[in-house]
């Protein structure tokens, strides 16, 4: 893999100094390697594992009927799609989630989540499924257990879906069967939510071949926001991969202090998960055999994961806006303002070295918001 | 990198002729010694040595793995305890994930629960536990 790396390296570093001109942007290798690692976009999704209904047509249809489904919660008021708006890339515009009572988060868009290694900001689910039976439990979001089972009991076409995916109605399942049921279908419909190829897809790809007439298509601003993004600013340290997340957490001097508590993020989410009995631990993971709850089994418990927040990916992060977990930074600007003037003494003095104010002048940050606005799809 | 590949290639020829002894000791594993790692606290016992292989060999970021491994102290196999654990140096953290490591026989063990999430420099740090105290053994590894 690090001798392929080498050569796909020496190919790109002689098809870009090649390219040397006023219309282009020069990478070093460890840029090109970053850029390298950004793609193919989308990957290849297998599937997942625990979830039966994964890829299932006739849950992907009934999941998608329950995600946009008012009757889910407990006084009709909110389905998923109130917050996870579909015509608003999933998302709802606010700083903070609005649920039944207001919320302390802000709310994520819900696309590319097939990728995720784990879910919400705190990662208190370690599935797709698991993180969508959060919201309908909780009191202050939809509270919506109740409603969910006379949805099923009083709607003929849902009761039909949940006898035939489940081999029993609803009446026979417990509580928790049918939130498993429920939370597995919405997953499968959910994993196919995903952005399509974007500008910066085609110009790594040009990058990659040489294509230098495409390479000129991508804006000089956005190429200038790239190589800082991947060279300077070390941005795609956290936010690696096609998806340009590494996954994990992290923590970014973002306040945790919340309206009425304190939001320790990863800190709860790892116990959490470790001790619900929706993990993938638990039985109704439907390939445990798979090995697929290992990153559960061996997460550890971190006092540094105190205050830490997942690292979101990026793709169409300039239409899911507000940002950050409490939503506190309202535009781009603002996130690269942040990062750029970060200050140290709001991290923990034992946590991680790889922040640094990176004193960015205004053309730096104007190019970096270029760069973000390039990951969305513009097809 | 490629004075690090040189090391570990001069570190694997010179270890697996130096303790042929020790049982089993197959070609394709990495081996490292306290003489070969100029860490500060690296134990001084020039006689023992872990080999180890990552399954995958190559190791992904985001991916987990696991790690087999046969520790010789001496022509003998390892009687005592062994821990292993990963850090980034330069980034002053370690894994996200706690390996578990278990002993099979003649210094044989096997470790799994390690995931990588960043790209760089990783560390992994061989902790060899006896009577007589504890030593490590320390191994770089790019990704």
């Amino acid at each position: 893999m690090a001798r392929i790396r080498h050569i796909v390296f020496g190919v790109m570093l002689i098809a870009s100094l090649s390219v040397i001109s006023e219309d282009s942007v020069v990478f070093t290798e460890t840029e090109l390697g970053f850029i390298q690692s950004h793609g193919p976009w989308p990957p290849v999704f297998e599937g997942d594992s625990s979830n039966r209904l994964s890829g299932d047509p006739r849950a992907i249809v009934y999941g998608a009927r329950l995600f946009s489904d008012l009757r889910l919660s407990r006084d009709g008021s909110i389905s998923c799609a109130t917050c996870h708006v579909p015509e608003n890339n999933f998302v709802d515009g606010l700083s903070l989630g609005k649920g039944i009572e207001d919320g302390v988060r802000n709310t994520t868009t819900t696309s590319n989540l097939a990728f995720n290694r784990w879910f919400g900001w705190g990662g208190d689910a370690d599935s797709l499924w698991m993180q969508n039976i959060r919201p309908i439990v909780s009191r202050a979001e939809m509270d919506g257990v109740q409603a969910v089972r006379n949805l099923h009991e009083s709607d003929l076409e849902f009761g039909g879906w949940f006898m035939e995916l489940q081999g029993e109605a609803v009446q026979q399942s417990s509580d928790e069967e049918m939130l498993v049921l429920v939370g597995k279908a919405m997953a499968a419909f959910l994993e196919t939510q995903i952005t399509g190829v974007t500008s910066f897809d085609r110009f790594r790809i040009a990058l990659l071949s040489g294509d230098q007439r495409q390479m000129q298509r991508y804006p000089i601003s956005a190429q200038r926001g790239l190589k800082l993004f991947s060279g300077r600013g070390q941005c795609s340290v956290c936010h690696f991969g096609p998806n340009f997340t590494n996954g994990e957490f992290a923590e970014t001097g973002i306040s945790y202090f919340t309206s009425k508590d304190v939001d320790n993020g990863r800190f709860s989410g790892i116990e959490n998960v470790k001790t619900s009995p929706l993990s993938l631990l638990g039985k109704y993971n439907d390939k445990p055999q798979s090995g697929n709850a290992d990153k559960t089994r061996f997460l550890r418990k971190r006092h540094d994961s105190f205050g830490q927040f997942r690292i979101p990916g990026l793709r169409s992060v300039a239409e899911t806006g507000p940002y950050m977990h409490n939503g506190s930074l309202e535009t781009l600007h603002d996130v690269v303002g942040h990062y750029s003037h970060i200050d140290l003494d709001r991290l923990h003095t034992d946590g991680q070295s790889i922040l640094k104010p990176l004193n960015l002048n205004t053309t730096e940050i104007d190019d970096l918001v270029s760069f973000l606005k390039s990951l969305s799809d513009d097809n | 990198m490629n004075l690090l590949k040189a090391l570990i290639l001069v570190l694997v020829t010179a270890s697996v002729s130096a303790y042929a002894n020790c049982p089993d000791v197959p070609k394709d594993f990495i081996s490292e010694d306290p003489v070969g790692v100029p860490e500060e606290g690296a134990s001084e016992d020039e006689n023992v040595v872990v080999h180890y292989r990552t399954d995958p060999v190559q190791i992904a970021v985001g991916e987990l793995f696991v790690m087999n491994l046969l520790v010789c102290a001496g022509d003998e196999p390892w009687s005592g305890t062994l821990g292993v654990d990963a850090s980034m140096p330069a980034h002053g953290h370690g894994m996200n994930y706690e390996p578990k490591v278990s002993a099979n026989n003649a210094g044989h063990f096997f470790a799994q629960g390690f995931l990588f999430h960043m790209p760089g420099r990783w560390r992994f740090e061989f902790s060899l536990g006896s009577e007589a105290g504890t030593r490590h053994v320390y191994s770089f590894v790019d990704i």
